[in-house]
């Protein structure tokens, strides 16, 4: 999936995850935009791409560095048999739902 | 410290000193006249020094429990709201001072708690999906299988603290930095805690060794679903038992507990959906 870039225009509204819009359907995004989704944990938008829409992740950098802490923190899990490697990705499933919850918790 | 000084060290210590927040908890709950047993059991059942107390005192043995450990909610009901006021009152906390050293160590002894009720809440959720009759029990293994590591603070909390700094520094987890030091662990020091309170035998079992199931013999399913809670907690990253790592399974807990991968998901949505609702009576 690509970074959101400025410039983008989105296909459909964004709403946060507790269903505020943002961001209605047309709009051109800046950078001030982009934050404001990163801080109001949204975590993909549809955007008008030169093939039709397109499914962008909105919070790429915090998704990256949660991915990060799992896998520093299932490091020495090695090999990642696949009852573990199970674990992994539930816990990231989780992980990546509190991080939606709790975003839209600081509202 | 070696075994025999820990020993009577541990002679001499009859209580642990818990969380002030959860003595005053338990005791704000128990003045209180409307409120309920299970109210106050809910409490007590996030926090391992008064669940241990708890169990003592109502004599575990007693044949009104028939052949199991209580639950702490069977076991308050038994023991009752007058003695429970007593033993709380009785119940010491940690200093300012040594909570002040724990913040220091990024919230250490708060973070110890919360890991405790995760592993609880693991071992629990474990126990009901391979369908082991006692999940209850389960629960309160997993919630007193680090008591060693409270024990170890009361004792010699330069050693804790430099486990931890240890763990940080060798990139692993804090019982290998015990292993690999040389001392008892806090599996070691856990088990000599529980054998002299007397609690059940599949407690002492499961706190001495939920790092080694493999040398479980009684009660090696609630030793092994000790052990996985353990692991399921750390990956979900609820509390820390001193490191923030998932250490690989032993062989003979994974299969003793038998859980199948395609229940791994259910499971940990469980525990995460409980934690989150016993972390809000922490606060």
């Amino acid at each position: 999936m690509a970074d959101l870039q400025p410039g983008a225009v989105l296909s459909q509204a964004v709403y946060s995850p507790r269903g505020i819009l943002l961001a209605p359907a047309g709009t051109m995004l800046t950078d001030t935009h982009l934050s404001i989704f990163q801080s109001w944990g949204v975590l993909e938008v549809a955007i008008e791409g030169a093939d039709g829409e397109a499914l962008v992740e909105a919070s790429a950098e915090a998704i990256a560095s949660l991915q990060q802490m799992i896998d520093d923190r299932f490091s020495l899990v090695v090999p990642l048999y696949p009852f573990m490697r199970e674990v992994r990705r539930v816990t990231e499933q989780l992980l990546i739902q509190r991080l939606t919850r709790d975003a839209s918790q600081d509202q | 410290m070696d075994r025999e000084t820990l020993r009577t060290f541990v002679a001499a210590t009859k209580t642990l000193p818990t969380l002030p927040l959860i003595r005053d908890r338990v005791a704000r709950i128990l003045a209180n006249p409307q409120s309920a047993a299970k109210d106050v059991s809910a409490v007590i059942a996030l926090d391992p020094i008064m669940t241990a107390r708890l169990l003592q005192a109502v004599d575990w043995r007693r044949s009104i429990f028939g052949d199991r450990m209580p639950t702490v909610n069977k076991a308050l009901s038994v023991l009752g709201f007058m003695a429970m006021r007593r033993l709380v009152e009785s119940q010491t906390v940690i200093t300012e001072a040594a909570l002040g050293r724990s913040g220091a160590a990024g919230q250490a002894l708060p973070q110890l708690w919360l890991h405790a009720v995760a592993t609880a809440i693991a071992a629990r959720a474990l126990a009901t999906s391979i369908g082991y009759p006692e999940p209850e029990e389960c629960y309160i293994a997993g919630l007193l299988h680090d008591v060693g590591k409270l024990l170890m603070h009361e004792l010699e909390p330069d050693r804790l603290y430099g486990l931890i700094g240890e763990a940080e520094r060798m990139h692993n987890t804090f019982y290998f930095c015990e292993v690999e030091s040389g001392s008892p662990s806090h599996a070691v020091y856990g088990r000599i805690l529980a054998e002299q309170w007397d609690l059940p035998p599949a407690l002492i079992e499961a706190i001495g060794l939920h790092h080694t199931p493999n040398l479980a013999e009684a009660n090696h399913k609630v030793v092994a679903v000790t052990h996985m809670a353990d692991i399921l907690a750390r990956a979900l990253g609820l509390g820390s038992g001193g490191d923030p790592f998932v250490p690989p399974p032993k062989p003979a807990g994974l299969s003793a507990v038998g859980l199948r991968a395609t229940q791994v998901e259910t499971v940990m949505v469980q525990i995460e959906h409980e934690f989150a609702k016993a972390a809000v009576l922490l606060r």
